[in-house]
C-alpha cells in the first residue's frame, strides 16, 4: 500500500502510526491542563506566595510591609467617641502596614479635581481558603485605611473575623490593584 | 418499504458504519483533535494575558487558536476519507473523461498538510462563522478576560472603539485593511505559490472575523441606535401602536401576540431549522471540499450531458468574473482598475462560498431519504453528546462560577474532541454513501463499467415519490431536532429541595428558611408605625445563611407561584455572610393574594457575575389549603414586621 493509493502521505502516515500521535497529544494535553490549573488559580486568588517574615512584598509596583498584626475586641475612636464593637462571637484583627506607592501606576481620576488614585486593598487569609475583606471602620482611627499615590505611608486595615478562626490566621494577602497576578501573603514577624 | 422505514434503515446503516470506522481510527482522531484543542487553549491563555497590555495583539493571537481548531478538523476529515477510499472511489470511476475535465486549480491536496489546509480553510472558516461558532469562541475569550481582569479591563472593554473618534477610525481602518490584506495576500500566493502565503490567507480572514466580533460590532450598534432615534422609526412605532389599538377592539393584544410568535420563532423554530437541519447539510458540503474538488467534476459526468458548473447558483457570476479577468488583462487605464476591483469583490465569493455551494449541490442530489437519514443520524449523535455533557455536569453538581472557569477546558473535551471525532467519521461515511447513491443513479458508460470500483456494502434505496420522501424525512428530522433544541434550553441549575426549618445546601453555604409571615401593612423592626401598605399581601420570609467554610456570592431569593416570580423588595436583596459567619435576614415580597397557596415556594440562588451549572435551593413554605385560607382571611389591615438589615454572628464550633 502506497501513499498515493491510500489517499495522501499524511493520511497514510497517520493510519500506519496511530499511537505516537495519540501519546504526543496526550502529553501536550496533560501539560496544558497543569498549566491551566496553575494559571486560573493565580488569577482567582487560589495561588498565593508567602513573603519572608518582615520582608517587603511588591505587587503591581506597590510595596507592602507588615509591621504589626493583632486582635482586639473593640476599635477605639481617635475622636473620643464610643468604641466600635464586633458582631457576636467575632473579633477584630488589625493589620498595620507600611505602603510605598511611588512605583505604582495611578489611575486618572475624572472626579475630585482630577487627582490620580491608587488602590491598596488587602485581605486576611485563614485556614482552608477562608478569606476576609478589610472593613471601613465606623469610628475615626489614627492611621488611615487607604493609600495615596506617589509616597511612602502607614496604612491600617481592619478585619472582622469569627472568634473560632483567630488562631488559624495565616497572614495578610496583597495583590495587584487591577488585573490578574499571583497574590502575596505577608505574615507577622516572629 | 415505506419512507419512514427506508429513512430509519439508512440511518441505522450510517450509524453502524460510523461506529465501526470510529473504533478503528479513534487513536488518530482523538490525537489530532487533541492537538487542535491544545493549540486553541494556548492561544486563549495568551490572549487573556495580552489583554491588559497589548489588546490589539489579542486578535491575531486568538485567530491562531481558531485556525488550529479548524485545521485539526480538516486533517481528521481527510484521514477518515482516505480510510474509506473516497478519493480512490472518485478516481477509479472518473475514467479518461474526468482527466480532461476542467479543474480550477491544482488538486494536490494529497501532497501535504499545508496544501490541504490552504485549499480548505477559507471556505471552512466562512461556514463555521455563519453558524455562530466564531461568536461562541469569541464569547469564551470575552468572559475569561473579564473574569480575570475585571469587566472594565476585559478584551471587550479594551477593544471598544466607541470611546473616542481616534479609536473609531482605528477600528474602521483595521477592518478595511484586513479585508484588503487578505486579497493582497491571496493575489501574492496565486503568483508565487508560496505555501506560507496560502496559510496566511486563512489567518488574515480569521483576524478579520474576530475583529468584527470583538470590536466592530459596537460601531454597528451605534448605527442602530442612531437609526432608532430617527423620526421615520417613530412614525413606524406610531403606526404599530395604532394597529394594536385596532386589534384591541377584537380583544387581541397584538404586541403580545407578535412577541410570542417572535419568541417562539427565534428561540425554537429558527434554531431547529438553521442549526439542526441546515447545519448538518452544510457540514457535509464542507466535508466534500476536504475530500477533493475533483468530486464536483465527476458529478458533472455522472449527470450525463449536464455540466454542473452551468447550473450552479453563482455560476453565471463566476463566468462573468472569468470574463472580467480576461478583459482586464487586455484593458488599460481606469477601465482596467474598475475591472480589477470587480474581480477582487467577486473573487471573495469564488474563494469562500462558491466551493461550498458546489459541494452542497452535489450533496442535495443524493436524495431525500439519504439526507433525512443523515440529518437524523447527525442529530442523534449531537443528542448523545449533549446527554454526556448533562450527565457530567450532574455528576459534578452545582458549583460557583470559579469552579466552572477552572473546569472549562476539561468540559470542552466532550464537544471539541470526542463528539467532533464521531462527527468527522459520520461525515466521511455519509459522503461515501452519497457517492455510491450517485453512482447507482448514473447511466452506464463503457469506461466506467470496465473499471467499476468496489462498492460500499450498503443497500440500494428504491425510488419513491420525491415530495413524499422529502416530507417524511423532514418531519422525522424536525421531531428529533426539536428534542435537541429543547434539551439544550433546559436550565443550567442543579436543584436541591428542602422544607421550612430544615437546613439545605446552596453551594458551600447552608441555608435555613423559617415560617413566613403575612400582612397588608409593612413595618420595619424598631418602628412604631407601618410605612407601606398594599392591596395585595406582604410576605416576610426569614432566612439564615451560614458560611461554615469559604464565603462566596450573595444568596438571592425569589418567591414562585406557578409561572409568576416575585423578587425581594423593601429589605436586603441578598444575604452573604463572610467565611465563618452566619447572617439572618428577612426577604420581603409583595404578592397577589390569590398566589398564597400550597404551590407557593421560595427559590434561593447565588448572585454571581459569572456562573456555570449553578446550585438552586427550592424551599416548600408548607402552606396547605387550610392555612392559606386562614392567612387570606386574616390579611385585612394586618401589620407584618420585618428586619431591614441582616444580623451577623460568628459560627461557634
Amino acid at each position: 500500500m502506497s501513499p498515493t493509493d491510500d489517499g495522501g502521505q499524511l493520511s497514510w502516515a497517520l493510519a500506519r502510526r496511530p499511537w505516537p500521535v495519540l501519546v504526543v497529544a496526550l502529553c501536550l494535553a496533560a501539560l496544558l491542563c497543569a498549566g491551566w490549573v496553575v494559571w486560573v488559580s493565580a488569577n482567582t486568588g487560589e495561588l498565593t506566595r508567602p513573603a519572608a517574615d518582615g520582608d517587603r512584598a511588591t505587587v503591581g509596583g506597590t510595596g507592602y510591609r507588615l509591621v504589626e498584626l493583632y486582635t482586639t475586641d473593640r476599635l477605639t475612636d481617635a475622636a473620643g467617641g464610643e468604641d466600635q464593637l464586633p458582631e457576636p462571637q467575632a473579633t477584630f484583627v488589625v493589620a498595620r502596614l507600611e505602603v510605598d506607592t511611588r512605583g505604582t501606576e495611578a489611575v486618572p481620576n475624572e472626579l475630585d479635581g482630577g487627582e490620580p488614585f491608587v488602590y491598596c486593598g488587602t485581605e486576611l487569609l485563614g485556614a482552608d481558603g477562608m478569606v476576609w475583606q478589610a472593613e471601613a471602620p465606623v469610628v475615626q482611627r489614627e492611621v488611615p485605611s487607604s493609600c495615596e499615590a506617589g509616597r511612602e505611608q502607614p496604612m491600617e486595615q481592619v478585619f472582622m473575623v469569627p472568634a473560632a478562626q483567630v488562631d488559624e490566621i495565616r497572614g495578610v494577602v496583597v495583590r495587584r490593584s487591577f488585573g490578574p497576578g499571583v497574590e502575596r501573603v505577608l505574615a507577622p514577624v516572629g | 418499504m415505506t419512507t419512514i422505514s427506508s429513512v430509519l434503515a439508512e440511518a441505522l446503516r450510517l450509524a453502524a458504519r460510523t461506529g465501526q470506522l470510529w473504533w478503528r481510527l479513534w487513536p488518530q482522531l482523538i490525537g489530532v483533535l487533541l492537538l487542535g484543542w491544545v493549540g486553541y487553549y494556548l492561544a486563549l491563555i495568551a490572549s487573556v494575558e495580552l489583554t491588559t497590555n497589548a489588546a490589539w495583539v489579542v486578535v491575531p493571537t486568538f485567530a491562531a487558536g481558531l485556525v488550529s481548531l479548524l485545521a485539526s478538523i480538516v486533517i481528521t476529515l481527510r484521514l477518515v476519507a482516505s480510510q474509506l477510499g473516497v478519493t480512490a472511489l472518485v478516481r477509479s470511476v472518473s475514467g479518461p473523461a474526468a482527466l480532461d475535465a476542467p479543474d480550477d486549480e491544482d488538486d494536490d491536496r494529497d501532497a501535504s498538510v499545508v496544501r490541504l489546509l490552504i485549499i480548505t480553510l477559507l471556505p471552512f472558516l466562512a461556514v463555521y462563522a455563519s453558524f455562530g461558532y466564531v461568536d461562541d469562541l469569541a464569547s469564551e475569550l470575552a468572559l475569561l478576560s473579564g473574569y480575570t481582569a475585571g469587566l472594565g479591563d476585559s478584551v471587550l472593554g479594551r477593544l471598544n472603539p466607541v470611546g473616542s473618534t481616534r479609536a473609531v477610525l482605528t477600528v474602521v481602518a483595521a477592518v478595511v485593511g484586513l479585508y484588503l490584506l487578505r486579497r493582497v495576500v491571496d493575489a501574492c500566493y496565486q503568483r508565487t505559490r508560496w505555501r506560507l502565503l496560502g496559510l496566511a490567507t486563512a489567518f488574515v480572514e480569521a483576524c478579520f472575523l474576530l475583529l468584527t466580533v470583538l470590536s466592530a460590532f459596537r460601531l454597528v450598534e451605534q448605527v442602530q441606535l442612531w437609526w432608532s432615534d430617527r423620526r421615520l422609526v417613530g412614525w413606524w412605532d406610531t403606526l404599530l401602536a395604532d394597529l394594536a389599538a385596532g386589534f384591541a377592539v377584537l380583544r387581541v393584544d397584538l404586541p403580545e401576540v407578535l412577541q410570542r410568535i417572535g419568541t417562539f420563532g427565534g428561540e425554537v423554530l429558527w434554531p431547529v431549522f438553521w442549526e439542526r437541519i441546515t447545519e448538518p447539510v452544510a457540514w457535509l458540503a464542507m466535508a466534500a471540499l476536504v475530500f477533493g474538488s475533483r468530486v464536483v467534476s465527476v458529478a458533472d459526468l455522472w449527470r450525463k450531458g449536464e455540466p454542473l458548473s452551468a447550473r450552479l447558483p453563482g455560476a453565471r457570476r463566476m463566468r462573468i468574473a472569468r470574463r472580467l479577468q480576461q478583459e482586464a488583462t487586455g484593458s488599460t487605464g481606469v477601465r482596467r482598475v474598475v475591472l480589477q476591483a470587480q474581480e477582487a469583490l467577486l473573487g471573495d465569493i469564488d474563494d469562500k462560498y462558491l466551493p461550498t455551494l458546489q459541494s452542497l449541490r452535489l450533496v442535495l442530489r443524493a436524495g431525500a431519504v439519504f439526507l433525512g437519514a443523515y440529518v437524523l443520524t447527525f442529530t442523534a449523535m449531537r443528542l448523545l453528546g449533549l446527554g454526556l455533557e448533562v450527565t457530567v455536569r450532574a455528576l459534578i453538581g452545582g458549583r460557583d462560577g470559579d469552579t466552572w472557569v477552572l473546569l472549562q477546558p476539561f468540559l470542552a473535551l466532550d464537544d471539541t474532541v470526542l463528539t467532533t471525532s464521531v462527527q468527522v467519521t459520520l461525515l466521511a461515511v455519509a459522503f461515501s454513501r452519497a457517492l455510491s447513491i450517485f453512482a447507482d443513479r448514473a447511466p452506464e458508460e463503457p469506461a466506467a463499467t470496465a473499471s467499476r470500483p468496489p462498492r460500499l456494502p450498503v443497500g440500494v434505496t428504491r425510488r419513491l415519490r420525491p415530495v413524499g420522501q422529502l416530507g417524511v424525512a423532514l418531519a422525522l428530522c424536525l421531531v428529533l431536532a426539536a428534542a435537541d433544541v429543547l434539551i439544550d434550553r433546559t436550565g443550567e441549575v442543579d436543584v436541591a429541595r428542602t422544607r421550612v426549618g430544615e437546613p439545605g445546601p446552596l453551594g458551600e453555604r447552608v441555608v435555613t428558611v423559617s415560617d413566613p409571615t403575612f400582612g397588608q401593612l409593612l413595618r420595619a423592626q424598631g418602628d412604631t408605625e407601618a410605612e407601606i401598605g398594599t392591596p395585595g399581601a406582604f410576605v416576610v420570609v426569614p432566612v439564615e445563611v451560614a458560611s461554615p467554610g469559604r464565603s462566596g456570592p450573595q444568596v438571592a431569593a425569589e418567591l414562585v407561584h406557578g409561572e409568576r416570580r416575585y423578587t425581594s423588595q423593601f429589605s436586603s436583596t441578598g444575604i452573604g455572610p463572610d467565611a465563618g459567619f452566619v447572617s439572618r435576614g428577612d426577604f420581603v415580597f409583595e404578592v397577589d393574594t390569590a398566589d398564597i397557596g400550597p404551590n407557593l415556594r421560595l427559590e434561593l440562588s447565588l448572585r454571581e457575575l459569572y456562573s456555570g451549572y449553578s446550585p438552586l435551593l427550592e424551599v416548600d413554605l408548607g402552606l396547605d389549603s387550610g392555612r392559606a385560607e386562614r392567612v387570606r382571611a386574616d390579611l385585612g389591615g394586618s401589620i407584618v414586621d420585618f428586619q431591614p438589615f441582616p444580623a451577623t454572628r460568628g459560627i461557634t464550633p
